[in-house]
């Protein structure tokens, strides 16, 4: 699990505290490039968090996220984006009074200077028509974004992710709430994206997790628990304690036993 | 020498930035309610203000109480009629409107001049004068200060005002439903607690406090229609820099902009003071962007 | 001024149309634009013309908030600060004109003269060039507007705060003119303006120029709005509007996004006062306050905050209306201006636009009942 080279995203000690209760507690985690790595865990157990906290949206109370080797804690989010990190949102978000092909077009476009964004889009680039060809909303382009359904909203958003061609995406929670059908097509359309691009996946779905995760980390109660392949991780005891939900027994010995990692 | 001077000049303005934070503090702490509390950008509490001066103004001129206990009548029934007008208006137009701030505030506009209007012809365009309790002339002077026993009764009604709303929110029943509803509505209203009750309570107490600074205003100034508007936006602006829904903070700010204004006044002038203010309000939001107190979360919004 | 719902909507709504709908909006532009220069200079007598010319000076502060707050979500509630350092920006340059023209002056206007001020302050000394006096009518609010926007949109102040903050501005500024009489005129503010460039205001030749430069302007001030509205800036604005933090993670800062649309309706703003001194040769506080400024909102909110046509379209039926009504019963008015705030909230949120976006949809759909649209 320890890549050789330099690591493109690396977190050091992260720390996150609100008010009284640690949502994250000192969590290192590294990811290499083009890897495709799968963040699980409990409710609670930080992973939302943790992409707030790479993305700027929350700041650590501790800790350093270094990507490409520069330090980027404490950015604003719109400065991290042009760092090259992307993410998706559990609830995809969507702007519903813009077409399809108007929200793919603005996460495209935010390299453009206000003089250039003054002018009117004729038409599709050729980025957005690429983009909406693979995320396979082309026909419902000029559709306002509101008319789509949840699983349609959360390809909007992988394409609006990939139109910003960054060089890390952080999907959060990607198949929640999709059908049996919309998640085949949204695993198909992960490992595509994964083949030339780095990936970070939160998921709670062990089907999911098992056909398409490599790599797999798993949180608990703001630390890591374990790092493995998916057959390591699914073999660890702890983690299948974890999981069965015995929280209540067995709370305070895994807490032990992450602090002796 | 210079600054012996100045200093001495700044003491001075002392109890008027007191008094002024008193007032501002009083039409403030209805708005803790109804706006830091429920997110409604209520306009018409001027009007509300308004109408508890007229209370006060109607208890003398129309039924004839004697000043001595007029206003001691007042302060409740200013608080019972306000209370009631802003109950109504809860019920019948604001309770379809929340989570929409911005449109209650149009709303309430509306609502506002309505209000006023009525006043005019009511009680007519001119403003009007309430006497105060002859209990209430001349004051106290201390170590060279004057202090008018109006201005002393107006700080001790806010002081009275404020413990009883803190005591009321931290230590009663509905107080206590009021902050889970606020806290998380949903979970409130699963929890077996009637949301919507709470709602028009705390609509309620917060349009009575406005009545009761509507009475404590008839003892420093003139009445008339537009009463509530000169105090309104001020009003509003201790709630922005004390933090939203933050009694404390609604506190500290009142008499933070009250002194401000008042010390600004003798060395700018009148016309520059609100301008002041106003700049040294958007500096302060520079630093402290949600106000003097927030409750941090998970939640950004 | 008006269009069909071309122009207005949610750019949602335009692909599905025909050529002949796309057509529709420029023509009806057109049209308003024919009519307004080539009809109304010929059947209405000057003093008509005159109201007509001021209804459009809201028209271009209509515009202006349908930008701010339609697009923008930002609820400007001190429109009448910009609209009043516009107006008297020029207020000052036709006060000079008429000082210098007057041998009995002595060089000052008169109320300086009263405030025993014998010589011209620095302040004023600039506008006695008319540049100087139109520049700052656009730039100074827009100057304003920037720095004040940056300012709380960078510490991410906004919804209600923001709308205070306006009404602050507003009030601070209406006691500022009032208290510097020597400076401002007071209450009475800026008025008495015999001439602009040398020729009379009050002869009916002149209004009719002043009127049909009026009518330029706001169709310039309309195009250029609707370019904005329609560039990728548009769609950008409508994002920030409806989800402000998660533009950030389009990597797009909204701090600059918001603060020039705010810019933007601050000068339109400054030119519909600039040219309000004009036409009604006066400028004074008490068309600049916390209600005033409320009032040019309610006009936007009535004619449409989400459509430029309808925001322009709703200042000038409301500025009719209140001519109309507020002189022959004053209260009534009042009670009629109070009940449209809440009608038109309660009602129709989307203004006269959306209630004729939505009859247009229904014709629509009447007449193609499967809703054939490519």
């Amino acid at each position: 699990m320890t890549p050789v080279a330099e690591p493109l995203l690396r977190l050091s000690g992260i720390r996150v505290v609100f008010g009284s209760f640690t949502a994250v507690d000192g969590v290192d985690l590294s990811v290499a490039e083009n890897e495709l790595r799968f963040l699980i865990g409990p409710n609670g157990a930080g992973k939302t968090t943790l992409i707030d906290v790479v993305t700027g949206r929350v700041r650590p109370s501790g800790g350093r996220v270094l990507f490409g080797g520069r330090d980027i804690t404490g950015l604003r989010e719109h400065a991290i984006v042009r760092a090259g990190i992307g993410r998706t949102f559990q609830t995809a978000t969507v702007f519903e009074q813009l077409t399809v092909a108007d929200n793919v077009d603005l996460a495209a476009c935010y390299r453009m200077g206000p003089l250039r964004l003054l002018r009117r889009r004729r038409g599709l680039s050729d980025t957005v028509a690429a983009v909406l060809e693979r995320v396979g909303l082309l026909a419902l382009a000029d559709r306002p974004a509101g008319v789509l359904s949840h699983g349609q909203r959360q390809w909007l958003e992988i394409g609006m992710l990939l139109a910003q061609s960054p060089r890390l995406l952080l999907l959060d929670e990607p198949v929640a709430g999709m059908s049996a059908g919309e998640r085949e097509r949204t695993g198909e359309l992960l490992v595509e994206i994964a083949a030339d691009h780095t990936v970070v996946v939160v998921e709670h779905d062990m089907d999911f997790l098992r056909r398409y995760a490599r790599d797999v980390t798993v949180l608990h109660e703001g630390r890591v628990l374990t790092e493995g392949t998916v057959a390591q991780v699914q073999a660890d005891e702890r983690v299948q304690e974890v999981y069965l939900g015995r929280n209540v027994d067995v709370a305070a010995p895994l807490a032990v036993g992450a602090e002796g990692e | 020498m210079r600054t012996v001077d100045t200093i001495n000049q700044l003491l001075a303005q002392l109890p008027v930035g007191l008094s002024i934070g008193a007032v501002l503090l009083l039409a403030a702490l209805g708005l803790n309610f109804t706006f830091g509390q429920m997110g409604v950008i209520n306009m018409a509490h001027g009007e509300l203000i308004m109408v508890g001066a007229y209370t006060a103004f109607v208890a003398q001129a129309w039924v004839g109480l004697p000043s001595s206990y007029a206003l001691l009548v007042a302060l409740p029934a200013a608080f019972a009629v306000t209370g009631l007008l802003g109950l109504a208006l809860e019920a019948g137009l604001i309770r379809h409107f929340y989570g929409r701030p911005l449109d209650t505030l149009l709303l309430t506009f509306g609502i506002g001049l309505v209000l006023q209007q009525l006043a005019r012809d009511v009680f007519g365009a001119p403003n009007v004068s309430v006497p105060a309790p002859p209990w209430l002339a001349g004051g106290l002077t201390v170590a060279g200060m004057h202090l008018p026993y109006a201005r002393l009764f107006i700080l001790a009604l806010a002081a009275a005002c404020v413990a009883a709303t803190a005591y009321y929110l931290s230590r009663s029943r509905s107080g206590r439903r009021m902050r889970a509803v606020i806290h998380n509505r949903d979970l409130a209203a699963v929890s077996g607690i009637a949301v919507r009750r709470v709602d028009a309570a705390t609509f309620f107490l917060g349009s009575g406090l406005a009545g009761v600074a509507g009475v404590a205003l008839t003892l420093i100034g003139p009445t008339g229609p537009t009463t509530g508007t000169n105090y309104i936006v001020d009003a509003f602006l201790v709630v922005v820099v004390g933090g939203l829904g933050q009694l404390r903070g609604t506190v500290l700010a009142a008499f933070a902009l009250g002194l401000l204004n008042a010390m600004v006044e003798p060395w700018s002038g009148a016309s520059l003071a609100k301008v002041v203010v106003f700049a040294a309000i958007i500096v302060f939001l520079q630093l402290r962007p949600q106000g003097m107190f927030t409750v941090r979360t998970r939640a950004l919004t | 001024m008006t269009s069909t719902s071309a122009s207005s909507l949610s750019p949602a709504a335009a692909p599905a149309r025909s050529r002949a709908g796309r057509l529709a909006g420029p023509a009806v532009f057109v049209g308003v634009l024919a009519v307004a220069l080539g009809v109304l200079p010929a059947v209405l007598e000057p003093f008509r013309l005159n109201l007509v010319a001021q209804y459009l000076c809201f028209a271009i502060v209509g515009l202006g908030i349908a930008v701010a707050w339609g697009r923008g979500g930002m609820l400007v509630l001190g429109q009448g600060v910009f609209f009043g350092l516009g107006g008297y920006a020029m207020g000052m340059y036709l006060t000079l004109e008429r000082v210098s023209s007057d041998p009995l002056s002595g060089g000052v206007p008169d109320f300086m003269s009263w405030s025993g001020i014998s010589e011209l302050p620095l302040l004023w000394r600039p506008f006695a060039h008319p540049a100087v006096a139109i520049a700052t009518a656009v730039l100074l609010p827009g100057l304003v507007a920037a720095l004040l926007g940056w300012a709380v949109f960078r510490q991410r102040v906004r919804g209600a705060y923001f709308a205070i903050l306006n009404q602050a501005l507003a009030a601070a500024f209406v006691i500022l003119l009032i208290n510097q009489q020597h400076l401002t005129g007071g209450t009475n503010g800026l008025t008495r303006f015999p001439t602009l460039f040398g020729a009379s205001l009050y002869s009916a030749d002149t209004k009719r120029w002043v009127y049909v430069a009026v009518v330029l302007v706001a169709a310039l001030v309309y195009l250029a709005f609707r370019q904005v509205v329609r560039s990728r800036y548009g769609a950008l604005l409508v994002a920030v509007r409806d989800g402000e933090d998660r533009v950030r993670f389009l990597g797009y800062d909204p701090t600059w996004v918001k603060t020039l649309a705010y810019t933007l309706s601050a000068m339109a703003a400054g030119v519909g006062g600039a040219l309000f001194v004009v036409v009604m040769g006066i400028i004074a506080p008490s068309s600049l306050g916390i209600v005033p400024s409320l009032m040019m909102v309610l006009a936007v909110a009535i004619g449409g905050r989400f459509s430029l046509a309808g925001a322009a379209l709703g200042a000038v039926l409301m500025n009719a209306a209140e001519t109309a009504f507020s002189e022959s019963f004053a209260g009534g008015w009042t009670y009629l201006q109070g009940a449209l705030f809440v009608l038109v909230i309660v009602f129709a949120p989307r203004g006269l636009a959306g209630i004729a976006e939505s009859a247009a949809g229904w014709w629509r759909s009447r007449r193609q009942p499967q809703g054939s649209s490519q």
